[in-house]
């Protein structure tokens, strides 16, 4: 069986996709795995950062979700050290209705809207409610030592 | 877990928008994928004791039994799934060719790989009942303007070598049969073909339904029922005098011909074809509408998904452990290990749209008939000759409101997969199963713990966190079971490296840590074995010893008593198969059967 | 043809089911550093098999993965010292052709199958009696 056809007409309109600030492109020759990146929110502590992530589609995508990671370091309460996140729609609430940009979209939306009462970092989720401005500060300065910045990205394009 | 964050803004495609939070959607679960690999390699070290040394009592070899069976158990779980899927792929071949609902198929046209566990018989008699949309050839491109010929020569590129005209063709030009092999002249000696299909569906169902025994039954039943097929088609004249009075046919009927009003029903059906919003496909706009929400779904997506599996309630999870490590044993202990097979649950399917919990769907046909009926719906107007409805209700009429799940149009995930309670009330079972084992262990180990002179700190640790341990091999708590206290890495907190020349001693200590550790138990730090005595440690770790000699028994008995279970119920199934073949409904009997070959895997995985 | 999990997924898969303890055959794993988003660096530890020189004993071993795994095999090596064939004697390295389980490498084999393995090798009959080094050394 070849790729799904879904899976290729995904791949299509995400090559035309812009102004949302993700990006996702085929690693190598695994047509269901992609090489992803997000650029944070405006207004967030990640905001002016490019984050890197990968995506893969299993098997039984889209019954199943994609599975996504953050390869760049974050400093986020519900993104974990190894850059896995905690989102409800990559877990229990997949719906196949939902696509690769949707999944994305949401990622980016959860930088905008970190929510330290469901943690998957515990030290982070602590940190953020006890202060969170510090906090704050601390997730721009991650953001400013780890991630790509913005400027880059246009200059690479 | 749940982190519903910026849903709104989210969700723009396609078509709705999927705002609101829903209970946990089952179709988000991921489905069951056939073990792989392990039995491929099957290198054992033989237990040849040829040497004298025989070990005393047998646990060497039950050790080493352990391993055998499993393998033995998971290479006969895919030959048998091997064979099935080879008399699938047959049976799909058989009804690409010789069956189909309105220019639709009644087998899964192959957008999803994995294996189908929904009850092919209730799907193929919805749609020839016209309440579920056949499963119609999806394209992967269309166009607006496209004409007659170019519509028909898609759907023919898609089908390539399961064209069933082209079959017809080749078929009909190695028969001697003078019969015109004109694909537009109504074929009428076609009519008899439901006998043949009906015993076709019958072993379809038996083997497809389950993996368990039934397929080496099936699989030497089909090729009689094949070849009966083959003849029939084959040799139309002889067969309609013939056959019949074998078996009467459960009131189906077949419609002949691919013409509606003078054109290819595919010209007809896919002239404004629309793009099912799941497989990205696009299909004659008679597709399933979702009850709720009225958004369109083709059946080859509607078939997957389905309920959760078993689990427990989201909100049930054990709590993050990590900060404070030290009651999370005691908490754990206090919930009890029998009340969790009760409160395994199975929450139906919800719309991948709107979320609406008891996701289901209505159909209404296209207003010409062809291919497979029933009788009863024969005597509408005959679809070649004329297009007027042949059902009540007119097709692309937008509903306004929505139906309720127990709408009698309306079909559900559950309908399809009618095992569904079946699978759960098993699952409860074998959850308390292992519970009172886990119960029983958890006994042992607490009468050894009484019987030493210590009370220093390993040994109640070890007492309370054996249950956990054996909670966590429990496949209903292990399925939900949240990760370690130190969620990030699955270091061992003890793992030997703390110091590359242990100090005399310490190695006691490392053991009883590591191996705490290694059964599965993250032992608080705090609780430390440094303190205990040195005979303290010795119990430690004959007690250790001991219990994984008796997990190691427990687990071979649960499988024995499981394998057991499983053939009793095979015999069962046998007789009543045997007793009553033709009954109308077999579904309650595939139910059965598929819950002995989930006992079988679940012992194969986790025994 | 079906999906070709990458490396990482893989890795972070095992990863997984590592830490829900689910390696019930006396052996366990998980990564020495749980900062590292490559993933290449493991712990393995080994409950020595009953009824052999190794019984209540622990091993521990180092495992590495590399960029291609798991198309290709980890690199295992013994942190305790151990005396079994296949396992290099000066360095406590793994030759893993030398393990039937896992010989002719294929990817959808694990670390816990290498451990799994290494432990049914350690059981051997032909192996189980072996002399083995004072216990708490390393290699």
């Amino acid at each position: 069986m070849s790729l799904p056809k879904r899976i290729l007409k995904e791949t299509e309109r995400l090559r035309n996709e812009k102004d949302t600030g993700i990006k996702a492109t085929i690693h190598g020759d695994n047509l269901r795995y992609f090489d992803v990146e997000i650029n944070g929110p405006e207004g967030s502590p990640y905001e002016g950062g490019v984050f890197e992530l990968e995506l893969f589609l299993p098997e039984d995508y889209p019954m199943s979700p994609p599975k996504v990671r953050f390869l760049t370091k974050i400093y986020h309460p519900n993104i974990d050290r190894l850059g896995r996140i905690c989102l409800d729609i990559l877990k229990n609430n997949w719906s196949p209705a939902l696509q690769i940009r949707t999944v994305l979209l949401s990622i980016q939306a959860l930088l905008g809207a970190p929510n330290p009462d469901d943690p998957l970092a515990n030290d982070v989720a602590q940190k953020w409610k006890e202060d969170e401005n510090a906090a704050k500060a601390t997730a721009r300065q991650w953001t400013k030592e780890y991630a790509k910045k913005v400027s880059d990205q246009k200059e690479e394009a | 877990m749940g982190n519903s964050v910026g849903r709104e803004r989210s969700y723009s495609n396609p078509g709705n928008g999927v705002g609101g939070s829903g209970g946990s959607a089952g179709a988000g679960r991921p489905f069951v994928v056939p073990a792989s690999g392990s039995s491929r390699h099957r290198h054992h070290h033989g237990i040849v004791i040829g040497d004298g040394e025989r070990p005393s009592g047998n646990a060497f070899t039950r050790h080493e039994q352990r391993y055998r069976d499993r393998e033995a158990r998971e290479a006969a779980k895919a030959e048998k799934e091997r064979l099935a899927a080879i008399e699938r792929e047959k049976e799909r071949e058989r009804s690409m060719r010789e069956e189909n609902v309105d220019g639709g198929f009644l087998v899964t046209q192959g957008v999803y790989t994995g294996a189908e566990d929904f009850k092919h018989k209730i799907v193929r008699q919805l749609m020839i009942e016209r309440r579920l949309a056949p499963f119609f050839k999806g394209l992967s491109d269309h166009e607006d303007d496209w004409t007659d010929e170019e519509l028909i020569a898609a759907v023919k590129a898609e089908l390539g070598e399961n064209d069933p005209e082209e079959n017809e063709k080749k078929g009909k030009g190695k028969e001697s049969t003078a019969t015109s092999p004109s694909s537009s002249t109504p074929n009428i000696d076609h009519l008899t073909v439901p006998i043949a299909s009906r015993s076709r569906s019958h072993s379809y169902t038996s083997d497809t339904s389950s993996t368990s025994a039934n397929s080496h039954r099936a699989s030497s039943n089909n090729p009689a029922a094949r070849l009966r097929s083959k003849t029939l088609s084959n040799s139309p004249k002889v067969s309609s005098i013939a056959i019949p009075t074998q078996q009467l046919a459960p009131g189906e009927a077949v419609i002949p011909g691919r013409q509606v009003d003078g054109r290819h029903v595919w010209a007809v059906l896919y002239k404004d074809a629309l793009e099912c919003p799941i497989c990205f496909l696009y299909y004659p706009p008679y597709l399933n509408k979702t009850r709720c929400c009225d958004q369109e779904i083709c059946s080859e997506c509607f078939v997957q998904i389905k309920r959760a599996d078993p689990h427990l309630p989201d909100h049930h999870q054990e709590p993050s452990t990590s900060s404070n490590p030290a009651s999370a044993p005691a908490a754990q202990s206090t919930t009890g290990t029998t009340g969790n097979a009760e409160l395994l649950t199975s929450e139906p399917a919800s719309c991948p749209f709107c979320k609406e919990t008891d996701f289901g769907v209505t159909y209404t046909p296209p207003p010409f008939r062809l291919g497979l009926v029933l009788q009863s719906q024969q005597n509408s107007p005959p679809a070649t000759t004329s297009s007027s409805p042949a059902s009540p209700s007119t097709p692309n009429v937008r509903r306004h409101h929505h139906l309720p799940h127990n709408a009698p149009q309306v079909v559900t995930t559950d309908q399809i997969r009618p095992d569904w309670s079946q699978k759960l009330a098993h699952a409860r079972a074998q959850a308390a199963r292992r519970a009172a084992a886990a119960t029983a262990l958890h006994t042992a180990a607490f009468l050894m713990n009484s019987t030493a002179s210590s009370s220093s700190n390993p040994l109640t640790g070890l007492t309370s966190s054996s249950r956990r341990m054996l909670r966590r091999v429990d496949p209903a708590t292990g399925a939900s079971s949240p990760s370690a206290p130190n969620s990030g890495s699955g270091t061992p907190q003890n793992g030997g490296r703390s110091s590359p020349n242990p100090r005399p001693g310490q190695s006691q200590e490392l053991l009883s840590t590591a191996g705490l550790q290694l059964l599965g138990i993250n032992q608080p730090r705090s609780s430390s074995a440094g303190s205990g005595s040195n005979q303290a440690q010795q119990v430690v770790r004959a007690r250790m010893e001991d219990l994984e000699e008796m997990m190691i028994m427990e687990a071979i008995r649960l499988s024995l008593a499981e394998e057991e279970e499983r053939k009793k119920r095979e015999a069962k199934e046998q007789q009543k198969k045997d007793g009553s073949g033709s009954s109308g409904d077999g579904a309650g009997g595939e139910g059965s059967a598929a819950n002995a070959t989930s006992s079988g895997e679940t012992v194969g995985s986790s025994g | 043809m079906t999906a070709k999990v990458p490396r990482n997924f893989r890795l972070l898969e095992e990863l997984e089911k590592g830490e829900k303890g689910l390696g019930a055959d006396g052996c366990s794993y998980g990564l020495t550093d749980s900062d590292d988003v490559m993933m290449s660096k493991w712990n393995g530890t080994i409950l020595g098999p009953p009824h052999s020189v190794h019984e209540n004993r622990i091993y521990s071993l180092e495992i590495y993965c590399g960029d291609n795994y798991p198309d290709s095999p980890p690199q295992v090596r013994f942190i305790s010292k151990i005396n079994l064939p296949g396992v290099n004697g000066t360095d406590g390295k793994v030759d893993l052709s030398k393990l039937p389980r896992v010989a002719n490498w294929n990817r959808d084999y694990t670390m816990e199958r290498i451990l799994v393995g290494l432990r049914e090798h350690m059981a051997h009959p032909s192996h189980r009696k072996l002399p083995q080094p004072a216990e708490g050394q390393t290699f």
